[in-house]
């Protein structure tokens, strides 16, 4: 059979397959969801995935557009598994289950977002207000907070905005960012624009600014930033669940870099990823 | 035998054939005539030379007159000449000092009208062959040495059965097969026609009786990546690709399998499934070795942890090149199904619900992606109604020529399947012509008749396919009716054609064997020699020679064997000793590194270090003279055909009243074959061709023709075998052709009349052809005039004799 791959774009998505007689592959990129950040274009291992710069009409930057290349997709899903805006999902036979998922070979994210409804004062939705995503909803009434957990980037603005402290986020990417303002050429916010959780601002000369305490270090500004002195963001560790797989900890080392990978492997809950290393006799790391 | 260097004393025996020959030719006059040649020391007439009593006529008189050298003026050599080569070998005398007169194929039989004519040609064809026979030296047949072990190439059931037949003759096999298994097309068969036998279960037991035979050692997942050499003593090159599984260590459990998170199309399943990064592609897959695709592996190591203490897996696997020694090789590479992706009219790849003959078959399969249900791709239902599409690709001028040649039988074999499986499905069957002449094959497609299965015949024009429904509209001319008619399937299998397997192309190349003008090997004789390629020591089995079905691969595959056998089985090969020999003094390559006599040999067998003269592999050779015809110093001769020799033949055929003839170089297999035949059949023309006979029209030298033209000669033939590639030394024909076109060019510009000189391509086979090649030549000399020839000839003759002069070629 000749192999039949297709794509198209409609309702807002992107969506790519491959059909085969007896097996349906397919991959969606949500448009609204996606943020045109980089986990999924570093992760891929088949080089599959591309970001495709945006035409701005108005002067402000808009994120890049991702693009899948049919043909060179396996729809295994890594990318679906690091997408911190769950923007992809990928369908076999119709099924949203991954069998990489299922067979321990990549995790899913931690998303640690909690609020705790008896502190909720009525009235008050600070938190659905602040919240850059627009993933919580709160009943005023009642002072009940609503949260989507899969959409959940961690930003932590809603912690930070509560005033009753009755919500709780954990990051899942640790890492820095740091903005070298002098490096920024003038007038250039682009960073600024793209950035999906509003962790970056302007000072009072014009000068960009991160704020370090709800960057999610996704890298969305690193795709639009001119000058690559101008921005660094590095991430250090991931948060999720244990797997034992060597196709996970290289998309780890490629999205942290080999000492996060260590630091991840060096942990005390990582028995079993260190077993996998052993295994691992194509890999740099060592235990 | 010594015999080289003494006067010759040669013998001529002059054949009667009963009235073959002399109920044309004067016997007496020619008689009379022989014994007055030079160097003639007896004549013998016989009624039969051939039989008993005229070969211990030729003893004898070797003996009585101390003869040297013997001429028999009879029949075609390619008749007898062995017969009598063999007869003077038993009388004490070296075989190459025989030559033969054909007096009959080329003289008594195709010209019955004129017996003075032809009297008179006889004579001179005698004149010929004595000129020839004069410069005969006594040769030797090489003798190689026999490395009895043997290769076969493809591991499908021809390959299997050439195998195991060698195998259990006793002789060392190597089986090599790109493939991760063995087991060819047939493996992905559910049934065989015309018995419904299950295919994997009467093959698969041949698969694994080819891996535990201890004579056998399969090579699978393989490439042959260069082979050198010659019959008895090839080397071959392989690589064996990584699988990045450790063959001895994998039991093949396929827990890796189970756990491998990643699917790809399965090629062996037609790309109906998917099979995982670490899999078999099926479950009877010989040897059972599991392969990681790191094309497609993500590298999670889940095979490597469960395969655990088994350490079967190691991803720093290397591709491993092997070399080995064999004596013979068998080419079983089979075919590729045609996928007919380039011919819109037939819908597939567009129409989810069109498939080909072999991804039907994966779908009748039990074993198969769909476990055996035939549904179609669009819904996942079974069809109610099927259409066969026959002769897709096939019996079609405009892809390819050739009937495939299975296809109405296997349609009619999944016909009658579906309806076993889903008895009320409507099968079409939509054919030109239904083809079934083989044991059992008729009775068949009565039954598919029986069981209802509807046969329309005519020829489809398109498929199109209904939006909704994604049923398929097939618009045909039906051809018993004589109108266009519409038919209306839920699923259509087209029946495709056969074609090359891929990589077949690289593999003549690898192997220096033909292909024919279908893209298969083509083998050295269509009917005498069917399974032998043209090189000495390969030999064919199966569909890689032509399509065929299963019973006629197994023949062949057995065939091929014993065939291989005949060489495997002694411990020396005798070559002939016709081969091209370097006048190291005269080569060039020492100092202008001239490569020609390389790049013209399709052998490889010319080879020299830098700056030294080249050296001629005489078991590599197969005498087609193309080089010693095209070397720029003449320092390559041939034996047997060398220069001096084909030179005094030339001018023994012109020695008297030049004009009127046409000298002709003919090659043996194919023109002077064809000649022979305008003689057998009968067919008639003018007296005027003398013929000389070459192995091959690459032989030709210019300085052939230069010199007939410089003796006078009216015309000059160049008769080789067809282009592009009937050429019995694969591309001789071509360095002819390019040699003679240029040489025609000039000469026509020094005003020779170009009908003078004639390249022709005439197959064994076209003896009618021949035959009115000559009549014309006839007419175009007799309308030329012999004034003008004789005035063209003056006029050509200074510059000829510079040339000719300056090589020293003139007497």
């Amino acid at each position: 059979m000749a192999l039949n791959y297709y794509k198209k774009e409609q309702n807002g998505k992107l969506e790519v397959g491959q059909v085969l007689y007896t097996k349906k592959f397919v991959l969606t990129v949500d448009r609204e969801l996606c943020k045109g950040c980089q986990l999924c274009k570093l992760v891929c291992p088949r080089g599959a995935i591309s970001l495709v710069p945006a035409q701005s009409t108005d002067g402000r930057a808009l994120p890049p557009l991702v693009d899948v290349d049919e043909s060179k997709c396996d729809f295994h899903g890594i990318c679906a598994v690091v997408c911190p805006f769950s923007a992809i999902k990928i369908t076999v036979n119709g099924l949203d289950e991954l069998p990489a998922v299922q067979k321990d070979v990549f995790p899913t994210l931690t998303r640690d977002i909690a609020a705790d409804n008896a502190k909720c004062k009525p009235g008050c939705d600070k938190c659905a207000q602040s919240c850059p995503l627009n993933i919580i909803s709160v009943d005023t009434d009642a002072g009940e907070v609503d949260i989507n957990r899969e959409l959940c980037a961690g930003c932590q603005i809603c912690w930070m905005e509560c005033p009753e402290d009755a919500i709780e986020v954990t990051k899942f990417i640790e890492g820095t960012i740091k903005i070298n303002a002098e490096e920024c050429p003038a007038g250039c916010q682009n960073c600024l624009d793209v950035c999906p959780v509003n962790a970056l601002g302007l000072d009072s000369d014009g000068k960009v600014f991160a704020k370090d305490m709800n960057c999610i270090y996704c890298g969305a500004c690193l795709e639009v930033c001119p000058n690559e002195e101008a921005l660094k963001v590095t991430r250090t560790a991931i948060r999720h669940t244990t797997v034992n797989s060597g196709a996970w900890h290289r998309g780890v080392e490629k999205l942290t870099s080999t000492a996060g990978l260590k630091r991840e492997l060096a942990a005390e809950n990582a028995g079993k990823a260190r077993a996998a290393v052993k295994n691992l006799k194509t890999s740099e790391v060592k235990v | 035998m010594s015999q080289t260097n003494e006067q010759p004393r040669i013998g001529v025996f002059v054949c009667y054939c009963g009235l073959n020959i002399a109920g044309t030719v004067d016997i007496a006059q020619l008689m009379e005539f022989t014994k007055t040649q030079p160097d003639v020391v007896c004549v013998v007439e016989n009624r039969y030379t051939c039989a008993d009593p005229g070969q211990n006529e030729i003893k004898k008189a070797i003996a009585e007159h101390n003869l040297n050298r013997v001429v028999v003026a009879a029949c075609s050599p390619k008749m007898h000449e062995p017969t009598f080569r063999k007869c003077v070998e038993e009388a004490g005398l070296n075989p190459f000092l025989f030559e033969m007169a054909n007096i009959r194929e080329m003289c008594s039989w195709c010209h019955p009208g004129n017996k003075q004519e032809a009297t008179d040609k006889a004579k001179e064809i005698i004149q010929i062959s004595l000129a020839k026979a004069r410069l005969l030296a006594p040769l030797r047949r090489f003798k190689v040495p026999v490395t009895n072990r043997a290769m076969v190439i493809g591991g499908g059931i021809a390959g299997i059965n050439a195998a195991l037949d060698m195998a259990n003759m006793g002789y060392k096999v190597y089986l090599v097969e790109k493939d991760e298994s063995i087991g060819g097309h047939m493996a992905q068969l559910d049934k065989t026609f015309p018995t419904l036998d299950c295919s994997i279960c009467i093959e698969g037991p041949k698969m694994v009786e080819a891996a535990r035979n201890p004579n056998i050692e399969v090579i699978s997942f393989a490439d042959i990546l260069n082979v050198d050499g010659f019959i008895g003593n090839f080397k071959v090159r392989i690589r064996k690709n990584p699988r990045y599984v450790i063959a001895k260590n994998c039991t093949g459990c396929g827990e890796c399998a189970d756990v491998c998170p990643v699917e790809y199309p399965n090629q062996w399943e037609m790309n109906l499934g998917t099979r995982r990064a670490i899999s078999v592609p099926f479950a009877q897959a010989v040897p059972l070795i599991f392969s990681v695709d790191r094309e497609h592996c993500i590298d999670c190591y889940k095979c490597v942890e469960v395969c655990g203490g088994r350490s079967a897996i190691d991803f720093e696997q290397k591709p491993e090149i092997v070399e080995i020694e064999v004596g013979t090789i068998t080419v079983a590479t089979g075919f590729d199904e045609y996928k007919p992706l380039d011919d819109d009219r037939w819908g597939y790849g567009k129409y989810p619900n069109v498939v080909t003959g072999l991804e039907a078959e994966r779908l009748i399969n039990a074993a198969g992606p769909t476990g055996g249900e035939v549904v179609r791709a669009s819904d996942g239902k079974h069809p109610h109604s099927v259409a066969f599409i026959q002769c897709v690709g096939s019996r079609d001028v405009n892809k390819y020529e050739y009937c495939t040649g299975f296809c109405c039988m296997y349609a009619i074999k999944e016909a009658i399947l579906i309806k076993e499986h889903e008895p009320d499905t409507e099968i079409y069957i939509l054919y030109m012509d239904m083809r079934t002449n083989f044991k059992g094959f008729e009775e068949f497609y009565r039954r598919a008749r029986e069981l209802g299965v509807t046969f329309i015949r005519g020829k489809a024009q398109r498929v199109v396919e209904d939006k909704d429904t994604n049923n398929l509209i097939i618009q045909m001319q039906d051809t018993v009716l004589g109108e266009p008619i519409e038919v209306e399937a839920e699923m259509v299998i087209l029946s495709t054609a056969g074609v090359p397997s891929a990589g077949t192309d690289e593999l003549s190349r690898i192997l220096h064997v033909t292909r024919g003008t279908d893209g298969f090997f083509l083998e050295s004789h269509p009917k005498l020699k069917p399974i032998d390629a043209p090189v000495d020591g390969i030999f064919y089995a199966g569909a890689c020679q032509g399509l065929k079905d299963i019973p006629y691969s197994v023949s062949q595959g057995s065939g091929a064997a014993g065939r291989a056998a005949t060489i495997l089985s002694k411990d020396i090969v005798e070559i002939e000793p016709i081969v091209a020999k370097v006048d190291p003094v005269k080569c060039l390559h020492t100092k202008a590194n001239c490569t020609i006599c390389q790049k013209v040999c399709p052998y490889g067998a010319p080879s020299a270090p830098d700056k030294e003269p080249m050296v001629i592999n005489p078991a590599m050779c197969h005498g087609c003279g193309t080089c010693v015809a095209d070397c720029p110093v003449d320092a390559i001769d041939q034996m047997h055909f060398s220069d001096a020799q084909i030179f005094s033949q030339i001018r023994a055929a012109l020695a008297d009243k030049p004009e009127e003839k046409i000298m002709g170089f003919l090659c043996n297999w194919c023109c002077y074959s064809g000649a022979d035949l305008a003689g057998t059949s009968r067919f008639s023309y003018p007296t005027r061709i003398r013929v000389i006979r070459t192995m091959c029209a690459g032989r030709v030298d210019k300085d052939f023709v230069l010199e007939a033209l410089r003796l006078g000669a009216g015309a000059v033939f160049v008769g080789a075998c067809h282009l592009p590639t009937d050429c019995h030394y694969i591309e001789g024909n071509v360095w002819m052709k390019e040699r003679m076109e240029t040489l025609q060019k000039n000469l026509v510009t020094q005003g020779m009349s170009r009908e003078r000189l004639r390249i022709a391509y005439v197959s064994a086979a076209e003896g009618l052809i021949f035959a009115n090649i000559m009549k014309q030549m006839d007419q175009q000399l007799k309308d030329l005039g012999i004034d003008k020839i004789k005035a063209e000839n003056d006029a050509l003759r200074p510059n000829i004799e510079k040339i000719l002069g300056k090589k020293g070629l003139l007497p």
